[in-house]
């Protein structure tokens, strides 16, 4: 489970902020522990230099270049994330009122999603509207299917046709 | 005229509306600038649309409108779902 966190954490999608966060974020210290301890017992010449490795850069602001790939990654975040978030800033402090809407619905809903802050990545928020042909952020995407931004998500909650979206298995 | 008069006459050509009506709600809160507005639509081709094709239509028409306008909020009714509503 550790390895697989870990790995979660070191590919390209990085940049998703899951509600696991809190438990990828522990494990990867115990990980980052582990590691210098092995460095520090260990006959490696890079505990040597005064370089820190690649590998303990932070992760978080990987920057994601090009639309191509910026596209392939918001495909691997929606196939990857089953319900996944676009937004401008984090759950937790939202930075636009239609994205704390769309926020305040998933959590009244119960529903554990992914998400990731547009505001860090401008080659994501561009390339998230190529991606659905949708011009606006927020953006909902329930098993790698985009379901609508602020209005259709209130819309749908008041309705119960979003409760039904979620608990759809996959 | 005002891009809520502009906006008011494409979208009701375009989709044959009943009734549309288009509201600048700008006043202080806006993240990026630029015009945040809602969107009022009544239209027969709404009809057996579900919601999300619906917004897609009206984004359509709006398109180059777009780049001026950092929000638009919209209800899109038919004239059955516009009738329970009044």
């Amino acid at each position: 489970m550790l390895s697989n966190a870990l790995r979660r954490c070191s590919t390209r999608s990085s940049l998703i902020l899951g509600v696991s966060r809190t438990a990828v974020r522990s494990s990867l210290v115990a990980a980052a522990n582990n590691n210098s301890h092995l460095v520090a017992v260990g006959t490696n010449p890079r505990f040597l230099s005064s370089d820190s490795h690649d590998d303990f850069a932070p992760q978080k602001k990987a920057t994601v270049d090009g639309e191509e790939e910026a596209i392939a990654m918001i495909k691997s975040h929606v196939e990857g994330n089953r319900v996944m978030l676009y937004m401008k800033g984090n759950p937790s402090m939202p930075m636009c009122g239609f994205s704390a809407r769309v926020v305040d619905v998933l959590k009244k809903e119960g529903a554990d999603f992914s998400s990731v802050n547009v505001l860090d990545y401008p080659a994501i928020r561009e390339g998230v509207k190529k991606f659905s042909e949708w011009p606006t952020i927020p953006q909902l995407y329930v098993n790698g299917e985009f379901i609508g931004g602020c209005d259709i998500i209130t819309a749908m909650h008041e309705s119960g046709e979003l409760k039904e979206v979620l608990e759809e298995e996959k | 005229m005002g891009i809520e008069e502009e906006i008011q006459e494409k979208v009701a050509k375009a989709l044959e509306a009943e009734h549309v009506a288009c509201t600048d709600i700008s006043g202080g809160s806006s993240c990026d600038g630029g015009y945040k507005l809602e969107l009022i639509v009544v239209s027969p081709k709404f009809e057996g649309v579900a919601l999300l094709k619906r917004h897609r239509m009206v984004n359509e028409i709006l398109q180059e409108d777009m780049s001026k306008i950092h929000a638009l909020t919209m209800k899109t009714w038919t004239p059955a779902q516009y009738e329970s509503k009044k």
